[in-house]
């Protein structure tokens, strides 16, 4: 740990501003809080696991009163009785061993509370408590003053227990056990001996393992029956119809054998093929539990808000129940649910989850207020417009692409090779047949049969699954977290690329600051970083950080006025005490050029969030200054572009058509036509329905569109597109639904991403070559009618083998090999 | 053909032989109870499998390798404590 770093969450602290308390240095009184809960209750071994492991708490005061309702806590319990309850808490910050250590101690920090278990996967806390002794809202409050803050919101209150499908696990599992034990029994028979006691217990022994291979045919291989009635139905050839016909074949062929007393059949193959086909769906199944996929706006808004009812009482209720007319009381850090109109003076609202935009809107009285939205400072109230389904931003989920989402509209690699590879399959079991017929009935019988059993395209099966799985794992590795393999056949096959620009392109972590006006003096940018020292709110942060250090002055007089700025008045650097008080006045036009009539106004009600996020109509963000009654200047805030963006367009613009969607107006149009290649399209002005139809008209043109976004406001557009990918700064908290998600800080290598899917493709392609090639090989042992088990037991897990290795090594290979 | 002659024959047979042959019989019904016993411990072994799929102990693989190295690490300073506010579950 370095020297300067906060014991309880490792942040840098400048020395001024340490807490010392018990020889550790502590970043803020929240940190230091934790700290002193857990050494008092002789927990401090929290932090031997990891260094500095934690988080610092927030200030939640009244956010989880909703909590007091008894029908809302209903909803969120996973089970009530009179004195045990079970509540599952979704907790994002949970990352490391500490932390399952502390939550699973829950109980010594908390009486009532029996036991709790952390599912690490999944960021989830699953508590058991006695609602008699402690209430969910004082767990809840617990949780968060320890710093692992619970994430509750509506998408709680809908879903109860969803049941997980594990099928696929009990077909493996059952698989496996019939393919053992078959294995086992089928071994004397592997070698022939002719000896007494083998031959008078033969039939003890085929028999035996016909019933074993029973469950496995009828339940395990059930998937692929099902499948490949369905795509009969559709007229679709796919990978499942030889599949199916090559194992009930194999099941036919086999149990004639034993009944006529042909031989000893071919289960052992035939078990070994359904578990090693199974196996490789299992493969392909590679899910990142703690991130979803589906989420909607549910996911983002709150279960319940504060209503203030008509005799001025304060009530919780469920964000359902809002209806047109009401009023509310938002808190700060709270999400505003519907649309509706400020009564309070002013607001400051952040619509980052909605637009990406990181700087606040500022609100007056009277000013219409978009659902969404999260509100920064002072507590407001407001009056409701619409409810929750009929407000502007959740009204896009009525549209249809939301609807459809579990339709499969593409056909895969493998099924349109097996459109192919089936016909030419069953003409080659009709020749054989066609030509021993004229020779001997049993043998063109044994054949016919034997070319269908060894050509049943495990090997062709197989490819797939075990090269998108492990290309999936790849790029899981490297933070671009797919939905499913489809996607990396779908990411290989785009050909136009549509960004999305603020919070896409550009990063709202960091700003890129500019200063407007009068050259500032070096005395005076020292007396704007002390006085933006003492304030929190954002854009103070940022050009804080962005200023020079410096050293201290002292603040005389210091007032935050939200929605408009600080007034303050501090020592001046260079006059000795006494006379040199310096009056500093930071914030928004209207604020500091108040006193001074020959700045003009400019009050117009800001436009919806949603039309234009530009924070002030249309002009970049900016903080004014005035020192001593003389107005200096403006700081501007622009958008900062990722790391690497222009270098990535450039890359990309070589194979694909870049397009670039904005809902911000024409103001960046110049700069960006600066960084970006020659041929970029850029459209602004877009509405998020405008979007959706923008991706719509270019698949209809025959285009395969990918499209990279952020916010709430690209949900339509994602969905629409044959991919769509989402940005994120924190992949466990917000994304909209899309097919992947990146993580912000690897947006530089999506180039390579694309990449790596072409060469997944190529990699499945040489691969299914290799396994024709053993076709060829099992089918001239069919053909000449001499297909003995013990080949077929050979061949089929050999192909296996080499086709698995194969592949696994060929991707690892690229994925190294490629920049 | 040969499996019946064994039989037939069976008392023109000389000492030795016949013990041979009593001894494979034996051996045999030995082998439908081996048999018998492996296919069981199997089925009971899937059985068991089955049950911790159904009770979700393969839902999370990764939590139990981390809870299983914790030592019940508040002992260490338990001795002085008094400020235990729930002693009474010592469960990990």
């Amino acid at each position: 740990m370095s020297e300067n770093s906060c014991f309880h969450c490792g942040l840098n602290v400048a020395k001024e501003d340490q807490i010392v308390f018990d020889e550790k240095i502590f970043c803020c009184n929240g940190c230091k809080t934790v700290y002193e809960i857990f050494s008092l209750n002789d927990m401090s071994c929290y932090y031997d696991f990891e260094k500095s492991p934690g988080s610092t708490p927030l200030d939640i005061e009244g956010k989880y009163d909703f909590l007091e309702n008894e029908s809302i806590v209903t909803k969120l319990l996973e089970f009530q009785e009179n004195t045990t309850a079970i509540v599952s808490l979704s907790i994002p910050h949970i990352h490391c061993s500490s932390c399952i250590w502390i939550l699973e101690n829950l109980q010594k920090l908390q009486k009532g509370i029996s036991a709790s278990q952390v599912n690490f996967p999944e960021k989830k806390v699953r508590i058991t408590y006695n609602p008699e002794l402690v209430s969910l809202k004082t767990i809840v409050h617990l949780l968060s003053s320890i710093g692992y803050e619970p994430y509750i919101s509506l998408e709680n209150y809908e879903t109860g227990n969803n049941n997980v499908d594990r099928s696929l696990t009990y077909k493996l599992g059952l698989a496996f056990f019939c393919f053992g034990n078959i294995m086992l029994l089928s071994f004397p028979e592997y070698f022939e001996v002719k000896e007494f006691w083998l031959d008078t217990y033969k039939p003890f022994f085929r028999w035996l393992i016909f019933a074993l291979s029973l469950p496995s045919f009828l339940y395990s291989a059930s998937g692929y029956y099902v499948s490949a009635y369905k795509s009969i139905k559709s007229g679709m050839l796919n990978i499942d119809i030889p599949i199916a016909l090559g194992i009930i074949i194999f099941f036919i062929r086999s149990t004639l054998d034993i009944v006529m007393d042909y031989g000893s059949g071919f289960f052992d193959s035939l078990t070994g093929l359904i578990f090693f086909m199974l196996l490789g769906k299992m493969f392909q199944i590679k899910t990142y539990s703690f991130l979803s996929f589906e989420r909607d706006f549910k996911s983002y808004f709150p279960i319940a808000i504060t209503r203030i009812n008509t005799d001025f009482s304060e009530e919780s209720v469920p964000i359902y129940d809002i209806e047109k007319g009401n009023r509310l009381l938002i808190r700060n850090q709270e999400l505003i649910p519907v649309d509706g109109i400020l009564i309070s003076e002013n607001a400051e609202i952040d619509y980052s989850f909605v637009t990406g935009e990181a700087i606040p809107v500022t609100k007056k009285s009277g000013n219409k207020v978009f659902a969404g939205g999260k509100l920064i400072g002072k507590v407001i109230e407001m009056e409701v417009l619409h409810s929750v389904s009929q407000s502007y931003l959740t009204q896009l989920w009525s549209n249809d692409v939301f609807q459809k989402n579990v339709e499969q509209k593409h056909k895969s690699i493998t099924d349109r090779v097996s459109h192919y590879f089936t016909p030419i399959l069953l003409i080659i079991a009709f020749l054989g047949f066609g030509y021993w017929i004229f020779i001997d009935i049993n043998i063109a019988f044994n054949v016919f049969t034997a070319v269908l059993i060894v050509a049943c395209p495990c090997a062709l099966a197989l490819t797939a699954p075990f090269t998108m799985g492990n290309v999936l794992r790849i790029l899981g590795k490297k933070k671009f977290y797919l939905k499913n393999a489809l996607v990396i056949e779908q990411l290989a096959k785009v050909d136009t690329l549509v960004f999305d620009k603020t919070g896409t392109i550009t990063t709202n972590k960091k700003s890129n600051i500019s200063f407007e006006g009068v050259q500032l003096s070096n005395d005076n940018l020292m007396i704007l970083k002390n006085v933006l020292r003492a304030s929190n709110h954002p854009l103070s942060r940022m050009l804080y950080d962005f200023l020079p250090e410096s050293k201290r002055l002292k603040i005389i007089d210091f007032e935050e006025i939200t929605g408009k700025g600080i007034q303050a008045r501090i020592l001046s650097p260079t006059l000795s005490e006494g006379e040199g008080v310096v009056n500093v006045k930071i914030g928004s036009y209207e604020f500091v050029a108040q006193n001074s009539p020959s700045l003009e106004r400019s009050g117009e009600d800001a436009p919806s969030p949603l039309e234009s996020p530009e924070a002030s109509g249309g002009e970049r963000t900016s903080v004014h200054i005035k020192i001593n009654e003389i107005y200096l200047g403006k700081y501007i805030f622009n958008n900062e572009y990722r790391d690497g963006l222009s270098e990535l367009f450039e890359k990309l613009s070589v194979n694909y058509k870049i397009k670039v969607l904005s809902g911000d107006n024409e103001g960046e149009r110049t700069s960006l036509e600066a960084i970006l290649p020659k041929n970029t399209e850029l459209i602004f002005n877009q509405k998020p329905e405008q979007k959706l139809e923008f991706i719509k008209k270019l698949q209809e043109n025959g285009q395969n569109v990918m499209m990279v976004g952020d916010g709430l406001n690209d949900a339509g557009a994602l969905a629409q597109s044959n991919i769509g990918i989402s940005i994120s700064e924190n992949v466990n908290v917000f994304s909209p639904a899309c097919d992947a998600i990146l993580d912000a800080s690897e947006f530089k290598n999506l180039n390579y991403f694309l990449k790596l899917s072409k060469k997944s493709i190529t990699t499945i392609k040489m691969s299914f070559t290799l396994s024709i090639l053993y076709n060829i090989v099992g089918l001239s042992f069919a053909l000449s009618g001499n297909l003995l088990p013990l080949v077929a037991a050979i061949i089929m897990p050999l192909s296996t083998v080499t086709i698995v290795s194969f592949v696994t090594i060929v991707s690892n290979y690229y994925s190294k090999i490629l920049k | 053909m040969a499996k019946p002659s064994k039989y037939d024959n069976y008392h023109n047979l000389n000492e030795t032989y016949k013990v041979h042959l009593l001894n494979q019989i034996i051996f045999m019904s030995v082998i439908y109870l081996l048999i018998a016993i492996s296919i069981i411990v199997a089925v009971f072994f899937f059985l068991a499998f089955i049950r911790a799929v159904k009770t979700g102990q393969y839902d999370d693989d990764y939590t139990p390798s981390v809870r299983m190295l914790f030592d019940d690490e508040l002992i260490k300073k338990a001795s002085d404590d008094t400020h235990l506010i729930n002693k009474n579950n010592p469960k990990p």
